[in-house]
């Protein structure tokens, strides 16, 4: 991996963690994120890890989705601020400008490390190492998941409203 | 230019701060808070990963899988609290949240 890469990647990072932070409408505040994540996906797939990279994104997409639907529907309060613009600003189109950049670059440039050649992380790697090494670890954490879904699927299942109907 | 260690270190600590300050911000909202929490847990997934190609050694990245599972899973479970709590009170305001008892 180029350093100059790393450090337009933790550039990017650094930024868009702070946007998310400084960010007043929540909306703008998890389109940062998604930028975060998307760098330090870059990064991964800069160390061959393009498994660990894969996974990230898919699952902070899903989460932002339920996050997102979460927070501007079911909790509509952050609509009644009335912050979020009627026409896109110039920070909608400089932030899809800038994942478009980063993916093209990402998809156009599949060997990455031309110096010194990086450790090698594919799937059967990690997979090897995940069943081998940690199988105890996989399958206590597979436990602790399942017994959280179990959990929140009878809180919302079995938690009455106040009006005393089912949630 | 080289990748070195103090430089990984701080770009990691950085987010972790930035997590930390958004807590602190935003602590009047539960999904700002929620939404800084990811921040804290992405700064701790970049740690190991950059630590594991650094060391050639592929563990940090299935601590970082296990990191990314991790968040996903607290997302779900924080939102259907706080769902639970709104469906209850009509509100998710910390300063009048008095107990969590159901």
């Amino acid at each position: 991996m180029y350093a100059v890469e790393f450090y337009v990647f933790a550039f990017l990072v650094l930024i868009s963690g702070l946007l998310s932070v400084m960010a007043r409408h929540i909306l703008y505040a998890s389109f940062c994120q998604v930028q975060a994540v998307i760098a330090v996906a870059g990064i991964l797939a800069g160390l061959n890890a393009r498994f660990v990279s894969f996974a990230l994104l898919s699952m902070t997409a899903a989460s932002i989705l339920v996050f997102l639907m979460f927070s501007l529907i079911v909790f509509d309060f952050h609509q009644s601020q009335k912050i979020v613009p009627e026409k896109a600003s110039a920070f909608t189109f400089v932030f899809f400008i800038l994942l478009l950049s980063q993916t093209t670059y990402l998809f156009f440039k599949p060997h990455w490390s031309v110096r010194k050649a990086a450790p090698d992380f594919s799937l059967p790697v990690l997979g090897n190492i995940l069943y081998a090494d940690y199988g105890l670890c996989v399958v206590i954490f597979a436990a602790l998941v399942l017994s959280c879904m179990v959990g929140i699927s009878t809180l919302l299942v079995g938690k009455p409203g106040r009006n005393g109907e089912k949630g | 230019m080289i990748i070195d260690i103090p430089v990984i270190l701080t770009v990691s600590s950085f987010l972790v701060f930035f997590g930390l300050w958004g807590i602190m911000r935003h602590r009047k909202d539960l999904m700002r808070v929620l939404l800084a929490l990811q921040l804290i847990f992405l700064g701790s997934l970049f740690n190991f990963s950059m630590g594991s190609a650094l060391f050639d050694e592929a563990s940090g990245l299935i601590f970082s899988l296990f990191i990314a599972c991790l968040t996903g899973v607290q997302m779900v479970a924080s939102l259907t609290l706080f769902f639970l709590y709104f469906q209850k009170h009509d509100h998710l305001i910390t300063d009048r949240i008095n107990s969590m008892k159901g």
